[in-house]
């Protein structure tokens, strides 16, 4: 619902007619007007109407992070806020900081006159806006990442890509098709030693790898749970969107979703999306992937929310002969093993043994991985937007990674070994496996494919 | 095979994996299967279809467990579903039990679970799960929902909900969908229209194009919508001409179908994008993207051309397209936009020398660019002479680094040059002789420059025959570095490798220093 702020907002920050406005004005009135130097970009500001017009959609914990980089961006303006939250209370539940987030925080955080909306249909009906960035739950990522594309936005989304490796694939044609650009947020490709890693690796340094340990935290533990009453101010409706219609609970929300199959595969995607995507980076396996995914151990809940495992260790088979194993029993990042010795990158850290490998200077004629210009992983986005290369974590990269995390996790689901063929993307002699690729969606909502 | 003889034969497969710890592990995970498995058999699980059976939210939920672990073996799977099934067919189950219970179904429904999903079709509560479900059913499932599809139907919800499931399998559903497509309810129409374009069955093309001509204005938008995606299914499966005759039937400036127009007519591609990019507009973004693996400098006289006088937006698209391509030849055509007034352009004609610059005097306007510490234009050219592979670019830092110029230096040793290295060492020792203080500048670059591989022989500035000073800057460099990894394991680890490895005696007055400094002692 469009309100008065956001007319106000739309009057004044009309890109077209903002300085053919006041040029007019000053005429009519007579006095000379002064216009600041940052408003038409000198300085090294950029005007208002070169900027980049920006929709978030999402203001969750993730969300408001997200804004925040790209509010703090001279070449961005958001104009529009859009989350399911509109309550004053507290209602974020099991996460640390326990803080409002939503559309009440979002305000505050960003301005008073910031148009706001519930349904971010209305949000991409604007013609005015050129990007989106969307922080929202795994469940709705391909059907609002496809609605993106097809209005006409290029996206900043997060990761895990999608719930479904066949949502994977209809996002990454969508988007590929439509001809925009899509920055997941697996930022770790922004990180130098994330860089470093991945150089050393692709020339050799490490020799041939023959196996590589991917460390990630566990689920939860989730208690049972009542059914309480949705909040005023909170479309659950809306939150819940195409996945299978299921009881309010705060406790459901904000983070906690994760251990929630109908809304996301569990921190095997949550953070397999970081550090997978790390190892295929390094190993050149971005249009590739597993042959082959066994689940060596898991460890169920007996009760609660939460159906994610408790413990899991999968071992997936790549081309080459090179395992990776993934496990929230293995210390949190990645570590190569190679026939010249070892490398251990996290965010925290990078080294290795023997100890030089880890800062080898990579010359500039060897293979060179180029991610971003300066910055971070948001300002890398709008690069992106600005001169239409295709970003460092692109739509096919977050597919292939997002595949290798949800393989895993129907290997563990169905407690069995399964084959993948990553050229034609389908599980080969397995029909049961084949049923956990897809799933149905609630109405309104459909995956166009 | 049981849950865990797969286990076995992984590990007799995969010899190159293979310890003895995970042999023990499996061993144990062998039997607690068995027992698990004759405790099943044995309980017969009553109680736990009792609890589904009484299952309501907020209750405990060890049913679920319990069903969902053992329904993963092959053995129970049957018996589960069958009693599963018998129990929603007798009993009333809450209507979330009933989805609780399709979670458990949807890898193992055979015929046997057809009744109880069929009949919640219409039921909004149940529809959602039930479709869960029969998605993953192939002929059973689409079967099913055809049938329920074609007897009337009145809750929006259980509609919108079947027709979506249909539309995945994408095989039979094209007639039964069509007939919602051409409903005299809009949001009924325009739901099955974006449905139709999921599929890839011929039938499904003239319905779009009817609905694209005379349906309601959400209809004609959803219309368009699905002949796109129809085209780019028709394309994907070999069968160009239906995708050209739906494309055919959108305008030429319909923005979704500019990147299957240019897949449609590869030889005329780069032409296609070229002017799309040149004309200006809201087309450009998706030619400008589309033209990221295809620009060729032999077939892009005519942007070249028109370069110059190109708008903010065409501009930016065509640069990263020539900088992607890799080919030097089209530096010169951005060479000129190192003096732009727009920091966006300008920035990217920077940055875009790092891969395709190799001349001399446009390395050197760069260079200028970096010395004047104008931001952000300095920061990119910082990129640029760090990776900057060509000959001029060596050339020209090996030049200012003879004439003095530390940045130079700085750059070289990063890049990988050893004489650098060396040159920049000397200049650190010297700084500290005859009692001086040291430079902090090339301190400073020593310590950015400073790598775990350098240590062993950095080290070396510890011993008695340095100066006091040199000494202690260097022991202050060597803990900072080891600090930085933030993991203790690896800082001793670290410390005792690089002392091995020199011959600065143990006793060192400043190992212990940096043992102390570290909490390594």
């Amino acid at each position: 619902m469009q309100t008065f702020e956001y007319w106000i907002f739309i009057l004044r920050m009309n890109r077209r007619n903002f300085l053919r406005s006041i040029t007019a004005s000053s005429v009519a009135i007579g006095f000379p007007t002064i216009i600041p130097a940052t408003v038409l970009g000198k300085n090294g500001k950029v005007a208002p109407s070169e900027r980049i017009t920006m929709g978030s959609i999402g203001l969750g914990t993730q969300g408001t992070a997200n804004t925040k980089n790209f509010f703090s961006d001279p070449r961005v303006q958001i104009v529009a806020l859009c989350d399911v939250n509109n309550t004053e209370g507290r209602q974020y539940y099991g996460y640390k900081n326990d803080t409002v987030r939503g559309l009440v925080n979002a305000r505050k955080t960003f301005g008073m006159d910031i148009p706001i909306y519930n349904d971010f249909r209305e949000v991409l009906a604007r013609k005015d806006i050129d990007v989106i960035t969307a922080a929202v739950p795994d469940h709705w990522h391909a059907i609002m990442g496809i609605e993106c594309v097809n209005a006409g936005k290029d996206v900043f989304g997060e990761k895990p890509l999608t719930r479904t490796i066949r949502e994977g694939k209809a996002l990454r044609d969508a988007v590929l098709n439509a001809g925009r650009i899509w920055q997941t947020g697996s930022w770790q490709r922004s990180l130098p030693q994330f860089v470093r890693a991945a150089e050393i690796v692709r020339n050799g340094y490490l020799g041939r790898i023959t196996r590589v340990e991917i460390g990630l935290p566990s689920n939860f533990k989730a208690e049972v749970l009542p059914a309480v009453e949705v909040p005023k101010g909170f479309d659950w409706q809306m939150w819940q969107g195409p996945a299978q219609p299921s009881f309010y609970n705060p406790r459901k929300t904000f983070t906690r979703w994760r251990g929630i199959t109908n809304y996301c595969a569990g921190k095997i995607a949550d953070w397999g999306a970081h550090h997978l995507d790390i190892a295929h980076w390094a190993l050149d396996f971005d249009n590739s992937g597993a042959e082959e995914i066994v689940p060596l151990h898991v460890q169920w809940p007996t009760n609660g929310f939460s159906d994610q495992p408790l413990k899991f260790k999968v071992c997936m088979y790549y081309p080459r002969g090179i395992e990776i194993e993934i496990s929230d029993m293995n210390p949190n990042g990645v570590k190569f093993f190679g026939t010249k010795g070892t490398l251990f990158v996290s965010r925290e850290t990078i080294h290795s043994n023997p100890i030089d490998i880890a800062e080898t200077r990579i010359l500039p004629t060897e293979s060179r991985l180029f991610p971003i210009r300066k910055g971070n992983h948001f300002t890398a986005f709008i690069d992106s937007v600005l001169d239409r290369r295709a970003a460092v974590t692109d739509i096919g990269i977050a597919h292939r990674t997002n595949t290798g995390c949800l393989l895993a996790e129907i290997a563990y689901r169905l407690g069995r070994p399964i084959k993948w063929d990553a050229k034609k993307e389908v599980i080969v002699d397995d029909d049961v496996a084949e049923r956990l690729c897809d799933r149905a969606y609630s109405a309104p909502w459909q995956l166009q494919a | 095979m049981l849950l865990n003889d797969f286990a076995i034969e992984h590990i007799r497969h995969h010899g190159n994996y293979r310890h003895k710890t995970e042999e023990v592990f499996f061993m144990k995970h062998i039997t607690k299967a068995f027992l698990s498995v004759c405790a099943f058999a044995i309980t017969s699980h009553a109680d736990v279809y009792d609890d589904f059976a009484s299952y309501e939210i907020g209750k405990d939920n060890s049913w679920f467990f319990t069903l969902k672990t053992e329904s993963q073996k092959p053995v129970f799977a049957k018996s589960i579903e069958a009693r599963l099934v018998q129990t929603i067919t007798d009993k009333k189950v809450s209507d979330y039990a009933f989805v609780c219970a399709c979670k458990i179904l949807k890898p193992i429904a055979t015929e046997l679970s057809l009744p109880i999903l069929k009949s919640a079709l219409s039921n909004p509560a149940r529809v959602s799960a039930a479709c869960d479900v029969l998605v993953g059913m192939e002929d059973d499932g689409e079967d099913a929902i055809i049938e329920f599809l074609s007897k009337p139907q009145s809750d929006l919800y259980c509609l919108q909900t079947a027709i979506s499931t249909l539309a995945s399998f994408d095989d039979d559903g094209v007639k039964t969908i069509a007939k919602y497509a051409t409903s005299k309810d809009e949001k009924l129409a325009t739901f099955a229209t974006i449905a139709l374009g999921s599929m890839s069955e011929d039938d499904a093309l003239p319905i779009l194009q009817m609905n694209l001509k005379n349906g309601t204005p959400d209809v004609k938008k959803a219309a368009a919508r699905a002949l796109v995606a129809f085209a780019e299914n028709a394309y994907a499966s070999g069968d160009k001409s239906s995708a050209r005759e739906a494309l055919n039937s959108l305008p030429v400036d319909y923005p979704l179908a500019v990147v299957l127009r240019a897949k449609l007519d590869e030889k005329k591609a780069c032409d296609y994008l070229d002017s799309l990019i040149i004309k200006g507009g809201e087309l450009v973004a998706p030619a400008g993207r589309a033209m990221n693996s295809r620009r060729d400098f032999n077939k892009s006289a005519k942007i070249i051309a028109a370069f110059p006088t190109l708008s903010k937006e065409s501009k930016l698209a065509a640069m990263g397209s020539f900088m992607l391509s890799g080919d030097t030849r089209f530096y010169p055509i951005i060479a000129p936009e190192l003096g732009s007034e727009d920091s966006d352009i300008r920035s990217l004609a920077i940055y875009s020398a790092r891969f395709i610059c190799t001349d001399e005097a446009n390395l050197r306007k760069i260079w200028n660019a970096y010395i004047l510490k104008r931001k952000p234009d300095c920061d990119f050219a910082k990129n640029v002479f760090a990776e900057n592979p060509s000959f001029a670019c060596k050339k020209i830092l090996l030049e200012l680094a003879d004439n003095g110029d530390l940045n130079a230096l700085e750059f070289l040793v990063m890049r990988g040059d050893l004489n650098a290295l060396k040159t920049l060492w000397k200049k650190y020792e010297d700084s500290y002789a005859d009692d001086s203080n040291g430079d902090k500048r090339i301190t400073s670059i020593v310590e950015n420059t400073l790598t775990y591989g350098d240590m062993p022989m950095f080290v070396k500035y510890l011993a008695a025959d340095y100066p006091e000073k040199l000494s202690n800057t260097t022991a202050k460099i060597i803990i900072k570095k080891l600090a930085k990894s933030r993991d203790e394991k690896f800082i001793k680890f670290a410390f005792e490798e690089i002392k091995k490895t020199n011959k600065v005696p143990a006793d060192n007055k400043y190992y212990k220093f940096i043992a102390e400094k570290l909490k390594i002692l």
